[in-house]
């Protein structure tokens, strides 16, 4: 082999070869340093696209009304006063006692086999409660408990009627076989009986009990001690309807609060004007009863305000007050009678957004009527409210805040930049603030440069329905030196005011139409090490 | 997370390691006593009459090429002894799309016999191993940069793969007379494939809206087809340490390398040189010209709704509000549910086809002397709907009938730095040969973006230049 090419294939065996094997140090992988990472991401964080429309379809329906044109108005249905006949007029157990002594109804000695027969009527005095007068009661249910005692030496079929209680068209009549110097008891079922109650037409509250006594002789002798006793008892007394004088006046709650529950929702609100609010009162009756009824206390309270707007006198409250009763041919009917209370007294006080009614309610019933009265265990009386908030006006809301405690971690953030953009078609505008505090409420610092409006109103027309949207972007920047004051913060302090179009100085109205877009997204510079 | 780097340098060294589809020759292509030099055009027949190539030793071929970055554009030593990763720089070598490429060839079978001094009949049995990766530049500033800096331009992350295995078999004929200034030749080959992966569409598009609080729009338009694969059960130890199966979707080659695939293809190669004047000469060829139907265990995957776009605006605060029964997990699903749908894929079995990376060769060669040229040599192939070139300047010196050293300067691979060397060498018929278009590439691998080796052990017959020599013997009268 010559020189140069064996010289030059030495070469090229030793590059081919033994170079591809050559160890170096920039291949050692385990020699790698960590390296600082620091990309800048934009990222979508959140977005939301809504309708008015969106939002009350998860709310409770039961409070909003939307018109043909999408115009909300809030409703409150809410009740003042519910009595119930069953529990306003109720009657306690009627008791009654009757004796039959030999020596003076039946003549001494009887003998074995011989009979003897003896009868009695007793009057008994219904109790009826205060103020009433009753013709006549049908009993739901009752129970007539009556126990026997006999002393005498002789058997006694004792038979006792109620001839003013009447079952279809039988009067109660029952008998009870007592033996010699025994007691016997025994519970009859009265319910469906209908008691006549004014001891045939001349007066009230009273029925009689017919009772006859037939002694059949032991050949023991009847001394004159022996007696025979009654106790009687009408208890589980429960109407099925009741006719007569009935006086319910001292049923009716004296002085009461209720809670008006749509006000709840307004807490924190600041100004707060409706054009055209009002309450519209509905009293239902079904008490066959006249009644004189009439507000001697109505209030509406704000107990955030503590203000007291008293619309007793309201000429828009009519006094006695509205109340149909059902004549004998309406037995079962509820009657209706309303008024709609919307003159200014009424703006006034809605738009102070009472937390509470506060109403007291003088009646009088029963007395003097004409015809006969009646009530039905079904029957009652209710005075509601139903209240319509037509959302036409304006709004106000200072300075919402909250404190939160939390403990914000940036873990990987260099800086960043928060954007939100906000497409508004509501008359609205919204301002808020966010501020980091230590552990000892210090701010420290601010987080919404300039204190920029969150979210601008849309413009509204000549009939203050609003037009269109308004876009507002917010870049809320996190230097390192904020980024740090975040990091440090124990507590956020959030501060947020919002008001109606122009600052709440011009109504506006709101549909279900009107949406609002929200997307927020950041820049983030991340400075990790790999 | 070093560890993690560690991994991600690894992993960029093996697809640099991986081996490019077509294969590139530059230096080989100036050495005629070698005879696989007719693998790049089949009218350079070599200069020995007869030659056969030992059974997997005649030429075992390998390269690999990187066209976006060098190992040493991302690692590099700190004064700290540390080795430190710069993405910056490497992110900067990239274009718009970059492959890493690889080849490997191994010749079962190789014989060539000069029939009258005319004709030149050549047959072959060839292992071929062809693979490419695309990545996108656009990847890696989004992963690196993150994606405010692009922000409101489109990124393409259309990563692709393409891989083919097969085997060939050839057979070749080339007509070179001394009367005719025309050398021509040509082979056909025809083709059993064992596996390949080709993916005719990755488009993956994402785009960041500056002007709409950065909404992400993304879209997917995918084709993929897979041959040789199937779903395999595969049987591993969980965490309590139960045996569970699982199935997998991974190569069947069934009874590799003896099986016969059912997936045929073709390819024809051609060429020829033209004699300008005595010491002048032109050449040119066309490689792998054909195609492969695949058939056998034929997987497709295609977007069921290419191109829809997905558009993701932030948690969509509108589930919580409208419905209160939602959860967060609720909207993760919701988003999950809708960017699968957006880049759901069908799969079918439908049998596909796929065109050789055909290769182009032009070449010029100028004769210094009897034992040396020099000349200049023009690549191209094409591949992913763009050329790839290549030009290469070398020289070659012929030592006697039993040696010949080559060398070159080769442009190829946007790589300028690719010095090439050949050396053969025979001792008596036994031809030993070893070549390659950057030699630095041992040296310095850090700083290679592309190279090749080739080496193998042939048996030459009938060495020309003895005849020649004997015939030029004076005679003694």
């Amino acid at each position: 082999m010559k020189p140069i090419p064996k010289l030059l294939f030495s070469f090229l065996f030793v590059v081919l070869v033994l170079g591809s094997c050559l160890k170096k140090e920039i291949f050692e992988l385990d020699k790698i340093a960590k390296t600082k990472y620091t990309p800048e991401v934009a990222v979508p964080l959140v977005y939301t696209s809504l309708t008015l429309e969106d939002v009350i379809a998860n709310a409770n329906p039961d409070i909003i009304d939307v018109d043909n044109d999408g115009f909300i108005t809030l409703v409150y249905d809410g009740r003042l006063i519910s009595l119930m006949a069953k529990d306003a007029l109720t009657f306690t157990a009627q008791s009654f006692n009757y004796d039959i002594q030999p020596g003076i109804d039946i003549p001494i000695g009887l003998p074995n086999g011989d009979t003897v027969s003896y009868s009695d009527l007793q009057t008994i005095n219904f109790d009826a409660g205060t103020g009433n007068q009753l013709d006549s009661i049908v009993y739901k249910s009752a129970d007539f408990n009556i126990t026997v005692s006999s002393s005498f030496e002789a058997d006694i079929d004792l038979t006792i009627s109620i001839p003013s209680a009447k079952l279809g068209g039988s009067s109660f009549s029952q008998m009870m076989n007592i033996a010699p110097t025994s007691t016997e008891s025994a519970t009859f079922d009265m319910s469906g009986y209908t008691f006549d109650l004014t001891n045939g037409g001349t007066t009230t509250n009273e029925f009689s009990i017919y009772y006859k006594a037939v002694l059949t002789g032991t050949g023991m002798p009847v001394s004159a001690s022996d007696q025979l006793s009654v106790s009687g008892t009408f208890d589980n007394l429960e109407f099925d309807k009741v006719f007569g004088q009935i006086d319910i006046s001292g049923m009716v709650p004296d002085l009461d609060t209720v809670m008006i529950s749509l006000f709840n929702l307004a807490t924190g609100v600041g100004e707060f004007s409706l054009v055209s609010p009002s309450i519209t009162i509905n009293i239902t009756n079904s008490f066959g009863i006249p009644i004189d009824a009439s507000f001697s206390k109505l209030e509406g309270i704000n107990t955030i305000s503590g203000i007291t707007h008293d619309i007793t006198n309201n000429p828009d409250v009519p006094n006695p007050l509205p109340i149909s009763s059902p004549t004998i041919s309406q037995m079962g009917q509820s009657l209706t009678q309303s008024f709609t209370l919307a003159n200014q007294g009424i703006v006034d006080l809605i738009n102070d957004k009472p937390k509470f009614f506060v109403y007291q309610v003088d009646a009088n019933s029963g007395v003097g009527g004409t015809g006969q009265n009646f009530v039905l265990d079904t029957s009652k009386i209710e005075i509601d409210t139903h209240i319509e908030l037509p959302l036409h006006g304006t709004a106000k809301v200072f300075s919402m805040q909250d404190t939160i405690k939390l403990q914000l971690n940036f873990d990987g953030l260099e800086e960043f930049m928060l954007r939100i953009r906000i497409r508004n078609g509501f008359p609205i505008k919204v301002k808020t603030q966010m501020y980091f505090m230590d552990d000892l409420y210090n701010i420290t610092d601010s987080v919404i440069p300039d204190n920029k409006v969150l979210m601008d109103e849309a413009d509204i027309g000549s009939d203050g329905k609003a037009v269109g949207y308004t876009e507002t972007i917010l870049d809320i920047e996190f230097d390192p030196a904020k980024l740090s004051n975040a990091r440090k913060a124990k507590q956020i302090l959030l501060i947020g005011e919002a008001s109606t179009y122009k600052d709440a100085t011009e109504n506006v109205k709101i549909y279900t139409d009107y949406s609002i877009e929200i997307k927020a997204g950041m820049v983030a510079k991340i400075s990790t090490d790999f | 997370m070093k560890k993690h780097a560690k991994y991600f340098v690894a992993f960029s060294l093996l697809l640099t390691a991986f081996s490019a589809l077509g294969q590139q020759n530059f230096t080989l292509y100036t050495m005629p006593y070698v005879q696989q030099r007719i693998q790049s055009n089949p009218a350079l027949v070599p200069k020995a009459k007869i030659h056969i190539g030992l059974p997997l030793i005649s030429s075992i071929y390998m390269s690999y090429g990187n066209s976006g970055f060098k190992y040493s554009d991302l690692v590099f030593k700190g004064s700290d002894d540390s080795l430190h990763l710069d993405f910056e720089n490497m992110i900067s070598k990239l274009k718009k799309k970059n492959y890493i490429s690889g080849s490997f060839q191994l010749d079962l079978l190789t014989f060539g016999m000069m029939l009258k001094d005319q004709h030149y009949v050549n047959l072959n049995v060839s292992e071929r191993f062809l693979g490419r990766a695309r990545y996108p530049k656009d990847f890696f500033e989004f992963a690196w940069y993150g994606n405010y800096p692009t922000i409101g331009e489109t990124l393409n992350f259309n990563f692709g793969l393409d891989v083919v295995h097969y085997r060939e078999f050839g057979i070749g004929y080339a007509h070179v007379t001394d009367e005719s200034k025309w050398k021509i030749g040509g082979k056909f080959k025809y083709i059993n494939a064992i596996g390949g992966f080709e993916t005719e569409k990755f488009d993956i598009l994402l785009h960041t809206d500056p002007d709409d609080v950065f909404t992400f729009t993304a879209s997917g338009d995918i084709e993929i087809n897979v041959a040789g694969f199937e779903e395999r059960e595969v049987e591993f130890i969980d965490d309590n340490g139960d045996t569970q199966t699982d199935t997998i979707f991974a190569p069947s080659f069934g009874n590799y390398p003896f099986s016969f695939y059912k997936n045929h293809g073709m390819g024809i190669d051609i060429g020829a040189e033209y004699n300008v004047m005595d010491k002048l000469h032109v050449n040119a060829s066309i490689i792998d010209m054909g195609f492969i139907r695949w058939k056998d265990k034929v997987h497709n995957f295609k977007s069921v709704t290419p191109g829809k776009e997905f558009k993701y605006r932030g948690l969509p605060l509108n589930e919580y509000l409208k419905d209160g029964d939602s959860t967060f997990y609720d909207g993760m699903d919701a988003l999950t549910d809708s960017l699968a749908k957006t880049f759901e894929v069908a799969v079918t079995n439908e049998p596909y086809t796929t065109k050789l990376s055909s290769q182009y060769h032009l070449g010029v060669t100028y004769d210094l002397s009897s034992d040396q040229q020099v000349g200049g040599h023009f690549y191209w192939h094409f591949f992913d709907g763009r050329w790839f070139p290549g030009a290469s300047l070398y020289y070659d010196k012929e030592f006697g009938d039993w040696c010949t050293i080559a060398v070159s300067y080769t442009l190829y691979n946007r790589s300028w730095s690719n010095i090439g060397l050949g050396a053969r060498i025979n001792g008596g018929p036994v031809q030993f040969y070893i070549v390659s278009d950057n030699i630095i590439a041992p040296f310095f691998p850090e700083d290679t973006k592309y190279s090749n080796l080739r080496v193998g052990i042939n048996i030459t017959l009938g060495n020309p230049n003895k005849k020649k020599e004997k015939a030029e013997a004076p005679r003694i009268e």
